[in-house]
């Protein structure tokens, strides 16, 4: 069972309903969170398969009570929609951990910089240049280093990139 | 919360029925433990002389029941109104024999022991002419202060069925999982943004090589989702007032940013972030964004915004979308709690030695702390589980462990962090697992501690896969510039020689120190701090897992550093000990609690509040123009405000200032030039002397204790009675300074008293060593042993003549002073009568 693309779809189908004025209880976000958590243990480590029957309790826990909420308020066609989503979903196979990192890697790893927080990446956003960031960052005394990605690693003194971040949110509320 | 009627003192209808004073004195031989030494006889046909003492019977083994039974049946048949058992010590059967006495109807607090066998044979054996003189004066000093004993009631408070656990690591999580199955409601404060403390950073556990966050994980969902728990997250404790069984709690809940009943945790938001910033709980080492969670199965998985990284582009809106679970306007929310109960589970940080230029660590690149080590061998980790080093990315061919880093040191923390051994073990066995041959491993280490279940093994288990061992201590670190490659200079204590090993990685076993936020934690919630500032438990052996206030308990390492296995114990234990309160409808409390006179407190004509000032456990409230008010459920008895009080306006039950004063002027009736009168604190001191007749330890007779519940109870008019009567010397034992006195410090009260009392006896002419204070544990036995000789010396060297000197000189001055104490009058019964004297070897 696709535990997370299932996940997904109970998302994506709660965030519908509620949108659409349906009241999802307390103890079935509950149960939605608890399921993502568990699938998380299950990702970081495949042979835990322990935790598979709890997601399947939480998942099921969650699909039972919105679709029959669903049903109730809108009838069966709606729900047999997202009940077929559910279905690919629960088809594909069973997730495991993938092997995703690479150095200099989205994990951020601080390779060769000094230790502390010390630092942050900015992945640049289209009303801000480069250079308008590479100005903040000097005046405060920030080292700045394009990456690869497009995105720009500031570090230095952990006040002043706060001070820094503090001044692209007032850059940015002025644009 | 409301008081019962009458709780604590007793109706005038009860007086009345007691009458004038009937005592029955029942002398117990303990086997030959007592009388072996002491002439019983002749303590029997003494005690006949006291007054009010109207039977006096020989036991051989009063505790036993057919000695139990013949106080009952004196109670009954000479209808005695008081009793005085003179046997052991008062710490070991008190409570058997005011339950015997309560049998027989009488109020239990009408019974009083005097210490014969731990205080008497026991440490005078050599000397049994010395030992029933002293046994003698124990017994005049017991029916003494027993003339004034006056019944007391237990008091009830009702219960609140509900608990607070705080923290949310493993010890905490499993208090709660455990109060909660009792049926109890439990409120889990945590004071970060998920549960699952320290237990979820790391990769595996040891001996065993589970993965921890797969053992871990799930009990963070259980806890979650039980109906009985509710996991208060991201707030901070504000306050805690009440007392067992009804504390209010005051509680900070933080702002997210994000309502936690809205959000999923589908994690869309943090998807579109523009902002990465260093994550603390990968140590740094890796990144979470400005929305975000610290870790993918954090409980509960909520988002939070953090402000000081957000620059409001507003993308986690959008990518929200129709769960509208963003909230820029949140707003920390204050919450209030009752529980009867609280459990204090709140972990342990981790040293970062960058004080200490020995090891380079923030100074060289390569050298790591062993939780910055298990954030990158932890598959979910910022490196993907690959040990790479910080300088260049690359995998290590070789890695020194090095132990004891902060820890054992006398300079930085003095004691051992219990589990770096092994936590050093499990991480040299899984890089040689991992890259076997190619990767050389060495442990510097001080002594290899292994000392629970399948450890042993698991060392063996690091031997046998070729990690080098060795003895010694690194003296520096330096790094060589071009590869950042480390050398470790040490003195291989096998060898007997300096060595310098060459290597890519250095890991470093940091202590583990008391939380950050542990003074602040101990404030509010009343708790000592040892001196190695970790939670002091009310008693070490015999109450691990309370705290000294009543209904507070502890759990895990905030109590001191622990293993797992053990934080796991130790939270279920607390737990049961926490059931203990909960499971009662009402909790009874001792009575022997202070009272406020409201016609002497000088709070209502002027302004006071020195006793609240100084009650340890705050459960004095002032108000202006009000006399002082004792909040009897919180009092625990100390005295400390008893002695503090300048209008001598405040009684402890059971220890009046009449009872005690009765008591020291039974001891120095006779020869008072020769004694030394010891006031000793129940919890230490007075443990400590009964330590020292346990171990059959000789000291001087001339000594007469008379017992408190705490050392911050002496009165300094106790001393001015004790030398106006002419007593030699004057000892105060106390809990040692300054963490170990049971009611947080009355032993600081008592030693700021007695400094200044001390230097004005000195002004006046007395010889300084006349007045001592002592600290004195309860394992202190030698030491009691010791000072009671060395005080007896120093008495000798002294002279009689120069203390009768010396006591003539100032006996106007302290007649003085203590002329308020006057006397107190006892009705004696027209009908006292020396009834009987019976032995069992009189049949």
């Amino acid at each position: 069972m696709g535990y997370l693309d299932t996940w997904k779809v109970l998302d994506a189908i709660i965030a519908d309903f509620r949108e659409k004025g349906v009241n999802v209880p307390p103890e079935t976000m509950a149960d939605l969170r608890s399921a993502k958590t568990l699938i998380s243990i299950l990702l970081a480590d495949s042979n835990c398969v322990s935790v598979k029957p709890r997601i399947e309790e939480c998942l099921f826990n969650v699909e039972s009570c919105i679709m029959a909420k669903g049903q109730t308020m809108f009838g069966i066609a709606c729900v047999e929609k997202w009940a077929n989503k559910l279905d690919q979903a629960s088809k594909k196979p069973v997730d495991e951990g993938e092997e995703t990192w690479s150095l200099p890697s989205k994990h951020g790893f601080p390779l060769g910089l000094p230790r502390g927080p010390n630092r942050v990446r900015i992945s640049l956003l289209p009303q801000f240049q480069i250079d308008e960031l590479r100005e903040l960052a000097d005046v405060l005394h920030l080292s700045c280093v394009p990456q690869k990605d497009g995105s720009l690693l500031l570090y230095g003194d952990n006040d002043q990139l706060k001070e820094f971040i503090k001044n692209v949110a007032r850059a940015q509320a002025s644009t | 919360m409301q008081k019962k009627e009458g709780a604590g003192t007793i109706t005038a209808k009860e007086k009345a029925e007691l009458g004038s004073p009937r005592i029955g004195v029942f002398i117990c031989h303990c086997g030959l433990n007592i009388a072996g030494v002491l002439d019983i006889k002749e303590l029997a046909q003494f005690a006949m002389t006291l007054p009010s003492v109207v039977y006096v019977k020989e036991n051989r083994y009063t505790c036993a029941d057919p000695g139990q039974q013949e106080i009952r049946r004196a109670i009954r048949e000479h209808r005695l109104n008081r009793v005085v058992v003179a046997a052991c010590s008062p710490r070991m059967h008190e409570s058997t024999f005011r339950r015997t006495v309560a049998d027989a109807g009488l109020n239990a607090y009408l019974l009083e022991m005097a210490n014969i066998r731990e205080f008497a044979s026991w440490c005078h054996s050599n000397a049994p002419k010395e030992a029933t003189e002293k046994a003698k004066d124990l017994i005049k000093m017991a029916v003494a202060k027993t003339r004034l004993l006056t019944p007391l009631k237990t008091l009830e408070v009702p219960v609140t069925h509900k608990a607070l656990v705080i923290g949310g690591g493993i010890a905490g999580m499993n208090a709660s999982l455990d109060l909660a199955e009792m049926g109890f409601k439990v409120y889990l404060l945590e004071k970060s943004e998920s549960i699952g403390g320290h237990m979820a950073q790391l990769d595996k556990t040891f001996p065993t090589l589970d993965c921890s966050i797969c053992i871990e994980g799930p009990k963070m969902v259980d806890v979650k989702r039980h109906p009985n728990i509710e996991i208060i997250d991201n707030a901070d404790l504000l306050g805690v007032n009440g007392y067992v069984g009804n504390f209010r709690v005051k509680i900070r809940k933080n702002q997210r940013y994000v309502i936690a009943e809205k959000c999923t945790g589908c994690g869309e938001c943090k998807e579109v972030c523009p902002i990465e910033y260093p994550n603390s709980w990968d140590m740094n080492l890796g990144v979470r964004k400005a929305i975000s969670v610290p870790f993918d199965q954090a409980v509960p998985l909520v988002y939070k915004i953090n402000k000081d990284y957000c620059i409001e582009c507003f993308k986690c809106v959008d990518a929200c979308g129709a769960r509208e679970a963003i909230d820029f306007g949140q707003k920390p929310k204050e919450i209030e709690l009752e529980v009867g109960a609280i459990i204090a589970a709140t972990g342990y940080d981790i040293y970062l030695p960058y004080d200490d230029p020995l090891y380079g660590y923030g100074k060289h690149a390569n050298v790591i702390t062993s939780l910055e080590f298990e954030r990158l061998i932890l598959a979910a980790g910022p490196t993907g589980g690959k040990v790479v080093r910080v300088s260049d990315g690359q995998k290590p061919h070789s890695v020194a462990f090095i132990q004891c880093v902060g820890s054992r040191d006398a300079k930085k923390y003095p004691y051992c962090s219990n589990f770096c051994c092994m936590y050093t073990l499990k991480h040299a066995i899984q890089l040689k697992e991992k890259y076997k041959e190619d990767v050389e491993i060495y442990i510097f280490y001080m002594d290899m501690r292994s000392n629970s279940k399948g450890y042993e093994e698991f060392y063996e288990r690091a031997r046998e896969l070729g990690v080098i061992f060795v003895r010694g201590r690194p003296s520096r670190i330096s790094e060589i510039p071009e590869t950042k490659n480390l050398i470790v200079y040490a003195e291989d204590q096998m060898l007997g020689e300096r060595i310098e090993i060459e290597s890519e990685m250095v890991v470093l076993a940091t202590a583990s120190t008391p939380k950050k936020d542990a003074d602040e934690i101990a404030r509010i919630l009343g708790l000592t701090r040892g001196a190695d500032g970790f939670f002091m438990e009310s008693h070490p052996k015999l109450k691990p897992m309370d705290a000294p206030t009543d209904g507070i308990f502890l759990a895990g390492a905030c109590q001191g550093l622990k293993d797992i296995p053990y934080s796991v114990s130790q939270g279920s234990g607390a737990a049961s000990r926490a059931a203990t309160v909960l499971s009662k409808p009402t909790w009874k409390i001792e009575p022997i609690i202070s009272v406020v006179d409201p016609s002497k407190c000088r709070n209502v004509n002027l302004k006071c509040g020195i006793c609240a000032e100084h009650c340890p456990h705050k459960s004095i409230k002032i108000e202006e123009k009000q006399p002082a008010h004792v909040i009897t459920a919180m009092c625990h008895g100390c005295g400390t405000c008893v002695a503090e009080c300048p209008a001598d306006a405040i009684t402890q039950m059971h220890f009046t200032d009449d009872q005690i004063l009765a008591q020291i002027r039974a001891a120095l009736e006779t020869n008072p030039e020769e004694k030394i009168l010891a006031f000793l604190c129940n919890w230490c001191s007075y443990a400590g002397a009964d330590l020292a007749g346990t171990s059959r330890f000789e000291y001087p007779a001339t000594i007469r204790p008379i017992r408190v519940m705490c050392s911050g109870r002496v009165d300094r008019d106790f001393v001015f009675e004790a030398f106006k009567l002419g007593a030699g010397m004057v000892l105060i034992g106390a809990c040692h300074l300054p963490y170990d006195c049971h009611y947080i410090s009355g032993n600081g009260r008592m030693r700021a008293r007695m400094d200044a009392l001390a230097k004005m006896l000195e002004k006046l002419g007395f010889s300084p060593a006349r007045l001592r204070v002592e600290y004195i544990s309860a394992a202190e036995g030698v030491k009691f042993a010791e000072v009671v000789r060395e005080i007896a010396r120093q008495m000798r060297t002294l002279g009689k003549d120069r203390i009768k000197a010396e006591n003539e000189k100032l006996r106007p001055i302290l007649e003085n002073m203590t002329k308020r104490k006057v006397q107190p009058t006892i009705r004696e019964s027209p009908a006292v009568s020396k009834l009987t004297i019976t032995s069992r070897s009189e049949g």
